[in-house]
């Protein structure tokens, strides 16, 4: 069976072939694609092949005549004037051993901007050539990288955003990766849990567990951090290596396919909060039941009174407890404000000022006035001229406070001493005032306790009294920089020393 | 449509209206994409939800807005990312709308997936080519009137542009929108 033979004519030849050229066994040009001759003027009919579109490249080094006998061999073909590189392969045209001989080919352009250097428009090309396409490619590939480089840069930047954060957050944070190995943990996961974790790099989570698990109290059940669910939150109480309440946080990771990829922990000291909440709920129980007991007995003297006549006497008595009693409660309300304004102020609204301390604890002294336990006050100062910087009316709260709780914890008959001291403390010179008493005394664990709030070394309560006072006495000493400090002993009565920093008089102050 | 589309857009609102505007925008259209990959295929949704979000936060009609776009996509996007492609497209603005066709052509075969708009150029004189333009998306005829306005300027040609809704001639048969580019005497 005889294969058909196809021809193109000359026109439609060219126009399928713009950048061909045919050329004799001399390899002398007889005919040029029509693009090719518009941008490479000297390549035309009677031109040298190897003068005009010399080979090139892998082709230099091919014999011509190879070319020419294996059309499947690439031929580099270049227009040294402009450039041009064209790429195809040589076919002989004819029967005859002695051509002539075609190059088909296409221009080799890797980029859009050699493609309009040589003047070249997309039209320019067969539309079964994919030469430009090539180039659309290859600058297809180029933005590609560029969305890579792009993407690289805003993940380093976030990265770098991301390990900032968690560097400077307090609390710590452990990231572990699906197979439990440690991915991330901050600086302040160490100062947390400290000697606990065995080496600079945390164990894996399985490890870290055992650790957590060992160092919890036994006393109380806890989840190991691999258990955690999603978004859990709980606390532990852990004995090493210090005490402390470690709030978790856990939150699972998910991977591209939904599977958990990983899992971070965010654990938190909530010691001192948790302390704090505690003590508050106390306080606020103490507080409603020390007010509940005045406010009782008010209360209930008043039906009484409104239910009932009574002789003179007797309502005489019970108004006099009703006033006792809600005397008290002003007091107590009195204290509990200033005890909040303390706090709240932080001593911002005292009103420091130079004090001479003598003439300030006669003066004391001398308008001191207990009804209910008259004594006798018995003054040890020196003549020397003291001066302390102080709050006029906090300094003598607080020696009021001590003076009252001398008197009230002392039997009738018993004096009460107060001397002035003076030490060489951390700071510098100290004035004490000193006062004692013969009274009841406090054991060891009454003396542990006397600053707290509601305390009161009478638990039966037959001692009037707040349970306040020792507190303020306190929190004015120490805002004004100064100390209080107790000493007692049960049967033998107790001396409470305020000490505050000593101040120059005011001429050698400004000397 | 391609991440390049979008990544064009948000240019355009940054160049324009600032940064601020643009996270804005972004929130209005509850997007939260940080980075568009150019040759990846993002939901059509995706871009229509913050064209929409931009019109209401700019208030500036869809059709206004879309044309602006039209003039950024040639002038600034395609020019930045595929200039000298662009200028390989013709010498002159009539050998490139007469490549148009082929021009999605091949940019079909390269980009697998896009579905891309399809144009008709007809050469109704020395002076009119007629353009037909067929999408499977809708409410974009702006945007093409922008096109080819763009392209008026980058080629540095002055035209007169007449949008026609519908096929304008036979040769333009199956297109939704029209255009008529006339070269102005003179």
């Amino acid at each position: 069976m005889s294969i058909p033979q196809y021809t193109l004519d000359a026109n439609r030849f060219a126009a399928a072939f713009p950048f061909h050229v045919v050329f004799n066994q001399a390899r002398t040009l007889l005919q040029v694609g029509e693009v090719l001759a518009r941008i490479a003027p000297d390549v035309r009919p009677g031109a040298a092949l190897d003068q005009v579109l010399p080979t090139t490249g892998s082709t230099a080094e091919v014999p011509f005549d190879e070319l020419v006998r294996q059309p499947n061999l690439v031929a580099l073909l270049k227009h040294p004037p402009s450039g041009l590189m064209l790429r195809g392969a040589v076919h002989q045209l004819g029967s005859g051993d002695n051509g002539p001989y075609v190059f088909l080919g296409s221009p080799w352009v890797p980029t859009a901007a050699e493609l309009v250097r040589l003047g070249l428009t997309l039209s320019d090309f067969a539309a079964h050539d994919a030469a430009s396409d090539v180039t659309q490619l290859a600058q297809i590939h180029r933005l590609a990288q560029d969305d890579l480089r792009r993407l690289n840069q805003l993940q380093r930047s976030q990265q770098e955003e991301l390990n900032a954060l968690l560097e400077l957050s307090p609390d710590g944070i452990i990231a572990f990766n699906r197979e439990g190995v440690v991915t991330h943990a901050n600086a302040s996961l160490r100062s947390l849990l400290g000697s606990l974790l065995p080496g600079p790099i945390p164990p894996p989570l399985a490890a870290f567990d055992n650790l957590l698990l060992a160092a919890a109290n036994p006393a109380i059940p806890c989840v190991p951090c691999s258990e955690l669910p999603d978004g859990s939150h709980d606390t532990v109480e852990l004995l090493r290596p210090r005490p402390m309440i470690l709030q978790r946080s856990a939150r699972v990771l998910h991977g591209a396919d939904g599977i958990p990829a990983g899992r971070v922990l965010y654990l938190r000291d909530v010691t001192h909060e948790t302390e704090v909440a505690r003590m508050k709920s106390e306080f606020l129980t103490t507080a409603a039941h020390e007010l509940r007991t005045p406010l009782a007995s008010v209360h209930g003297f008043t039906e009484l009174l409104l239910a009932e006549e009574f002789p003179r006497d007797i309502s005489r008595e019970m108004l006099t407890t009703m006033h006792r009693q809600s005397s008290l409660l002003v007091k107590l309300v009195n204290e509990l404000l200033d005890l909040a304004r303390i706090e709240a102020r932080a001593g911002k609204d005292l009103q420091i000022e130079l004090l001479p301390l003598v003439p300030l604890l006669q003066e004391v002294v001398e308008g001191f006035y207990l009804e209910s336990a008259p004594r006798q006050v018995v003054l040890d100062l020196s003549t020397e001229a003291v001066w302390v910087a102080a709050d006029r009316v906090k300094l003598v709260q607080a020696v009021n406070n001590v003076l009252s709780n001398a008197c009230k914890y002392s039997p009738q008959g018993n004096s009460i001493h107060v001397q002035l001291l003076v030490r060489e403390g951390r700071q510098g010179r100290e004035i004490g005032v000193s006062i004692t008493d013969q009274g009841i005394g406090m054991s060891e664990p009454q003396l542990a306790r006397i600053f707290e709030r509601f305390f009161r070394a009478d638990p039966g309560g037959a001692i009037g009294g707040t349970g306040l006072g020792m507190t303020l006495v306190k929190e004015f000493l120490e805002l004004m920089g100064g100390s209080v400090e107790v000493t007692s002993a049960l049967g033998a009565g107790t001396t409470v020393t305020l000490w505050l920093p000593a101040a120059a008089p005011p001429g050698l102050a400004q000397a | 449509m391609y991440g390049l589309v979008n990544r064009s857009f948000e240019d355009m609102v940054r160049a324009r209206w600032g940064s601020a505007v643009w996270e804005a925008v972004c929130a209005r259209a509850g997007v939260d994409v940080q980075v568009y990959v150019l040759n990846e295929p993002y939901p059509d949704d995706l871009t229509y939800a913050l064209v929409m979000a931009a019109t209401e936060e700019l208030a500036i009609p869809p059709a206004d807005l879309l044309r602006e776009f039209g003039h950024h996509w040639v002038l600034q996007t395609a020019n930045q990312f595929h200039g000298p492609l662009l200028r390989a497209g013709g010498h002159t603005l009539r050998e490139f709308l007469h490549n148009l066709p082929n021009f999605h052509t091949r940019v079909l075969m390269m980009l697998p997936g896009l579905l891309p708009p399809k144009f008709t150029c007809l050469d109704l004189g020395e002076r009119v080519v007629s353009i037909g333009y067929r999408s499977h998306r809708p409410g974009l005829a702006p945007f093409v009137l922008g096109l080819l306005e763009g392209l008026s300027q980058l080629f540095q040609e002055p035209v007169d542009i007449t949008h026609v809704p519908g096929p304008a001639l036979a040769a333009n048969e199956g297109a939704s929108e029209s255009y008529l580019v006339h070269w102005p005497q003179g």
